[in-house]
């Protein structure tokens, strides 16, 4: 009973000395944060001189010249629009092309069926970092450095990790479903696109969301193959690099940057954090 | 995952059912072939071409990108030998310290602890957040003139920890802060992921072990990382793939010259900058690094994932 208490009371200790390493890691985490968004309310002189406190007097002034500000000739309105461009465009081809893949190997039987599951597992573990020197030629010979549609290509492919989640999904999805549509006449098209893809909507929207943050702040592609359609996440770099005697301006930027992925966070928190913890087993 | 069972009969396939599974497959297949086959094969024969500058041709030249390679690598201040080093030494902090210490702290935060999906809540920032604004903020946190740790330092008469030419331009300093990045901006991710792990670790199997007087560590040492191996497992996979692929927050927070100059290149940025900022001319240069990484690495990749198998089997519950 003795050992049980002094048990209990040393792990007690132990719960809130990591409570206060946890307290002191999620200040280190908010603290930038806020640090920048108040400095962006502070004008570039005040900033110098009170570079710690709040603003002596708050002033929209760089929120609204951080509009203004041109990356690659490209205003950050503009950059909004590409990346939502490419998150939308990038999130809906590769979940059609994931779903449409993961439904076919999860339901259908047909020879080399298992070898290319197994292969696209395997590959997926392969290192291929040297293949980007090949990729650049290959984009550059067709024409398609620099162009929406070179992005929205790469963004196609049928398997990873989304493939991978959803494969999941529609292989413990009964298939008497679609064996009662077939009594009723619907062909192979109508049973996915009508009975099938509908009862995957959760799966998908958690998958998507993901995949849509992901595309959000995507920062590789458009640096190696778009540079001209900036996107939010690659343009605060330029900008930084062109306002940086101006930081709260950069700071506004920096802010505007990440409203749309905090809100869409906010929004669906739960969704996320759930799937992300699924996907990091599956993966 | 292994392929289920198809809950359909073997039969002999309708026309309909063939086109469906080809129209399906067109896209995703008609990828796979263009962006990994393709795209692979061209990366082997890029390794043994050089560009004419002259006539704007490609030329087959053997193996003269390989021997480049490896002049590069063996010369006098070269960057390479370092950058190989950064690179592994990335995969050893991810799996030997972050790993680890996000297992424990994924444990602590699992047993019912005080504002624990808060702090779930704001450990998760760094994943949503770009990186591009990660590096940043980081960046200014330690900027010399400006940043907050700085200053707090000097208040605390701690300034001579401060580098003279700032942490990341300074030789002994700048692939610590690398790393140091990696673990503030990662850590939260990994707590996040085994937290979830735990909480679906049955409570009867707890409970009972708790009846015969498990103790908490022994409770984290033979139930919760036996349970949660797979997961673990996952997260030291992905510490592995780094070695090959890190180099954003590098170029990011140090630029990409200034990485190279300071001591923290690695062989990601190494083969990006021959492909993306050094012209057509260096691009079969990053191609042979390349193809040279995936031989090495792809036995590493393998080895890891038997052994993590072998350690961390994953178990049904």
């Amino acid at each position: 009973m003795g050992n049980r208490v002094k048990r209990e009371k040393s792990d007690e200790i132990v719960k809130w000395v990591f409570f206060a390493l946890f307290v002191l890691y999620a200040i280190s985490l908010l603290y930038p944060f806020l640090w920048c968004f108040i400095n962006s309310f502070k004008t570039k002189h005040e900033f110098i001189r009170n570079i710690n406190g709040f603003p002596e007097k708050w002033t929209l002034i760089n929120w609204e010249e951080s509009l203004e500000i041109r990356a690659n000739g490209i205003t950050i309105a503009q950059m909004y629009l590409n990346s939502a461009f490419f998150t939308v465009g990038c999130t809906f081809l590769g979940m059609f092309s994931s779903s449409a893949t993961a439904y076919i190997f999860s339901k259908y039987d047909f020879r080399g069926r298992r070898a290319v599951y197994t292969a696209a597992l395997v590959i997926m573990m392969i290192p291929t970092t040297g293949s980007m020197a090949a990729m650049y030629r290959l984009y550059n010979n067709i024409g398609l450095i620099n162009t929406y549609t070179g992005i929205l290509i790469t963004a196609m492919g049928g398997f990873g990790s989304g493939f991978l989640l959803l494969f999941g999904f529609y292989e413990n999805l009964s298939w008497t479903y679609a064996e009662a549509a077939q009594i009723d006449g619907a062909g192979h098209f109508r049973i996915y696109f009508r009975i099938m893809m509908p009862m995957a909507i959760p799966a998908l929207t958690a998958v998507g969301i993901l995949q849509a943050i992901g595309h959000w702040n995507d920062y590789f592609t458009i640096y190696m193959y778009a540079p001209e359609k900036v996107t939010i996440a690659y343009g605060i770099q330029i900008i930084n690099s062109l306002e940086g005697v101006n930081l709260p301006k950069v700071f506004a930027a920096m802010m505007l940057s990440i409203i749309p992925v905090l809100v869409v966070f906010a929004c669906f928190q739960k969704v996320i954090m759930n799937n992300t913890s699924i996907g990091g087993i599956k993966g | 995952m292994k392929v289920g069972k198809i809950y359909r009969k073997k039969r002999k396939k309708t026309f309909g059912e063939i086109v469906f599974i080809c129209v399906m497959l067109a896209i995703p297949v008609t990828h796979f072939c263009l962006f990994w086959v393709y795209i692979n094969i061209d990366s082997i024969r890029l390794s043994f071409q050089s560009f004419d500058m002259n006539s704007g041709a490609w030329r087959y030249v053997g193996f003269m990108n390989y021997r480049t390679f490896w002049q590069e690598l063996t010369k006098a201040e070269s960057v390479l030998p370092k950058s190989i080093l950064n690179s592994f030494s990335v995969f050893l902090w991810n799996d030997l310290v972050i790993v680890p210490i996000s297992v424990i702290c994924a444990y602590v935060l699992s047993k019912k602890l005080f504002f624990a999906s808060g702090f779930k809540v704001i450990f998760f920032l760094p994943a949503i957040i770009s990186v591009t604004v990660l590096t940043l903020v980081f960046s200014f946190m330690f900027d010399s003139t400006l940043g907050p740790v700085p200053i707090l330092l000097d208040k605390l008469g701690l300034s001579s920890w401060i580098p003279f030419e700032g942490f990341f331009a300074s030789g002994k300093t700048a692939w610590g802060m690398i790393l140091f990045y990696g673990l503030w901006s990662g850590i939260g991710y990994d707590i996040v992921l085994v937290t979830g792990a735990i909480t679906r670790i049955p409570e009867d199997i707890v409970e009972a072990g708790r009846i015969d007087g498990l103790t908490s560590i022994k409770e984290f040492f033979y139930i919760t990382i036996p349970m949660i191996g797979s997961t673990i497992g996952t997260l030291l996979m992905l510490g592995t793939t780094v070695i090959f692929s890190y180099f954003l927050p590098v170029r990011l927070i140090l630029g990409g010259d200034n990485a190279n100059s300071v001591g923290a290149g690695t062989i990601a940025l190494y083969i990006v900058t021959n492909v993306r900022d050094a012209g057509t001319v260096q691009m079969p240069l990053g191609a042979a690094f390349g193809i040279i990484c995936a031989i090495i690495g792809t036995p590493i990749v393998f080895i890891c994932r038997k052994l993590i198998d072998r350690f961390l089997p994953a178990y049904e519950y």
